[in-house]
């Protein structure tokens, strides 16, 4: 089976500086959801600017269902959006404020030329507003009348609606309160495993610092620290037995709650 | 002003808006000297707010009512001049964002000497020359900084999140307050970053005998560090005990949610997906 998509020996520098990304390469497969963690300046932004197509790799190439993608082709950019939508950490300003929720999650299908007419156009914001479980008089209100995990719905509405195969999530739920976080977690479970509603399961690739919510849904992690991969494979092998120190120190300093029978301190 | 000894009591503590509505209603809680209190809530629940009124640093447009008494100070309408003399030596805070505590245009040295030498001069004392220079070092080395020529002389945009709100702390340490108010101090930094700065936190409150109140939207952290929590939901305090009692036996729902999310996410690192 060809990869969705594959990052192979990537590099990246700013300008002429030391290379913030080093030989970093990783398969993510249809159906094994990927979680790439690491501390600031591990280089998860750099590389997901890379997988966005924000920028270029210095170092290396991105293949995109077995097709070397280069973001410099507009052509190749439009079907790379098609397959591959995105999901930013902050509900607050990745939406625009003043677009009422329909045209928010409209937006990629005018922009993809996916829907033919108006009634498959709203056919297609009203499904995907669904699969979120976002209540239907949703589509002619704006953003700011909505809490953070409502806002973070829209945006996976907006993300999921051309029915891409891959899901490019940046600390998905880091904004947002516990009891929300685990909400939107079974929300991207569902649709990682089942698909949205007459749409295929879709692929996660998701960045993030927070080992609980990558291990809460990734079947493969790869752990970046300073710009290289120093440990890679499935989530639960190398979290129960990390071989790496930095993957140790990743997984002993998570702050737990304590075991409701242990006693005091 | 006397202060020594009789801890923080709140009651009855309401926060109005502009408008009047409630965004905190009737809460009641007491911090015993020494004692390490959390107080729990998520963004909204009027969390911060209560800090900011304990130090009587609410915004213009809130009016806060009810009691809170340090001593034998009230806070609530307090005039502001006697409220200077209790912020920094009684009761001092760190924030989630260091960079709003910190001068961006003053090196670090100063704004750490600022609070030292008032308190010298509260103890009858003068820092400056050699003496400033010993206490700015011994300051350092208590938030377990090192290199403490670099960090004097640089500004905060010069240093790790990490090394800032280790700075922020001994900024707030320097007035040696009775009772420490940590307002989300570590949700901005990094997992292993977070992890030091909790230990440092836990080491230097019990080192100093000083009271603490640990405010954060994570149980986890706050069952690290508190013996006692409030739980706060919507302005109003649901529920409240023992970090033990709140874990085994919690009694209100909204409490049984927060452990149920956070035991989701803990469990997951040790089985991974549950499905």
């Amino acid at each position: 089976m060809t990869a969705l998509l594959e990052a192979r020996a990537l590099g990246y520098s700013y300008g002429g500086a030391e290379p913030v990304l080093r030989d970093v390469s990783f398969t993510v497969k249809a159906g094994a959801n990927l979680g790439l963690v690491g501390e600031s300046g591990a280089g998860k932004t750099t590389l997901l600017r890379l997988l966005l197509g924000l920028a270029v790799p210095s170092e290396g190439e991105i293949l995109s269902q077995g097709e070397r993608f280069d973001a410099r082709s507009r052509a190749q950019l439009r079907s790379y959006r098609r397959l591959t939508q995105t999901v930013f950490q902050d509900p607050y300003s990745s939406l625009d404020p003043r677009q009422s929720v329909a045209q928010i999650i409209a937006e990629p299908l005018r922009s993809l030329g996916i829907a033919r007419g108006r009634t498959e156009l709203d056919g297609l914001v009203a499904a995907a507003l669904l699969a979120v479980d976002l209540p239907a008089d949703a589509l002619t209100r704006y953003p700011h009348e909505f809490s953070g995990g409502q806002r973070q719905r829209i945006a996976i509405a907006r993300a999921i609606v051309p029915n891409p195969r891959v899901l490019l999530a940046d600390e998905p739920v880091s904004a947002l309160d516990v009891t929300t976080r685990v909400k939107i977690i079974d929300l991207l479970a569902e649709l990682s495993v089942n698909g949205a509603p007459g749409h295929e399961p879709m692929t996660l690739v998701l960045v993030s610092h927070d080992l609980g919510v990558v291990a809460s849904l990734c079947e493969k992690i790869v752990v970046l620290e300073r710009g290289r991969i120093v440990e890679q494979g499935a989530t639960n092998s190398v979290l129960p037995a990390p071989q790496h120190p930095y993957t140790r120190r990743l997984l002993s300093s998570v702050t737990r709650l304590p075991d409701s029978n242990t006693p005091e301190r | 002003m006397s202060t020594a000894g009789t801890g923080l009591t709140v009651s009855g503590l309401c926060i109005r808006g502009p408008e009047g509505q409630r965004l905190v209603d009737e809460l009641s809680f007491s911090i015993a000297p020494g004692e390490r209190v959390g107080l729990i809530g998520e963004s909204g629940s009027g969390k911060s707010l209560t800090a900011l009124a304990i130090l009587g640093l609410l915004p213009e447009a809130l009016t806060a009512s009810g009691s809170i008494r340090w001593g034998d100070t009230e806070v609530v309408g307090a005039p502001e001049r006697s409220l200077n003399a209790l912020r920094g030596r009684a009761v001092a805070i760190v924030f989630q964002e260091p960079l709003t505590a910190l001068d961006p245009l003053m090196r670090l040295g100063r704004q750490l000497a600022e609070p030292l030498r008032r308190r010298a001069k509260i103890d009858g004392t003068k820092l400056s020359g050699a003496g400033l220079d010993r206490a700015l070092r011994a300051s350092l080395d208590e938030v377990r900084l090192p290199d403490p020529e670099r960090i004097l002389r640089a500004y905060p945009h010069e240093i790790s999140g990490g090394q800032r709100q280790r700075v922020a702390l001994a900024i707030a340490l320097a007035g040696r307050p009775e009772l420490l108010i940590a307002d989300e101090p570590t949700t901005a930094l990094d997992e292993t970053i977070q992890s030091e700065i909790l230990d440092l936190l836990d080491g230097l409150v019990r080192g100093r005998d000083m009271a603490l109140l640990f405010i954060s939207h994570d149980l986890a952290v706050v069952s690290r560090i508190a013996t006692r929590a409030v739980v706060l939901r919507a302005g109003v305090a649901v529920e409240s005990g023992t970090i033990s009692d709140l874990l085994t036996a919690p009694q209100h729902p909204y409490t049984q949610e927060l452990i149920a999310s956070a035991r989701q996410l803990d469990s997951a690192l040790d089985w991974g997906i549950a499905r």
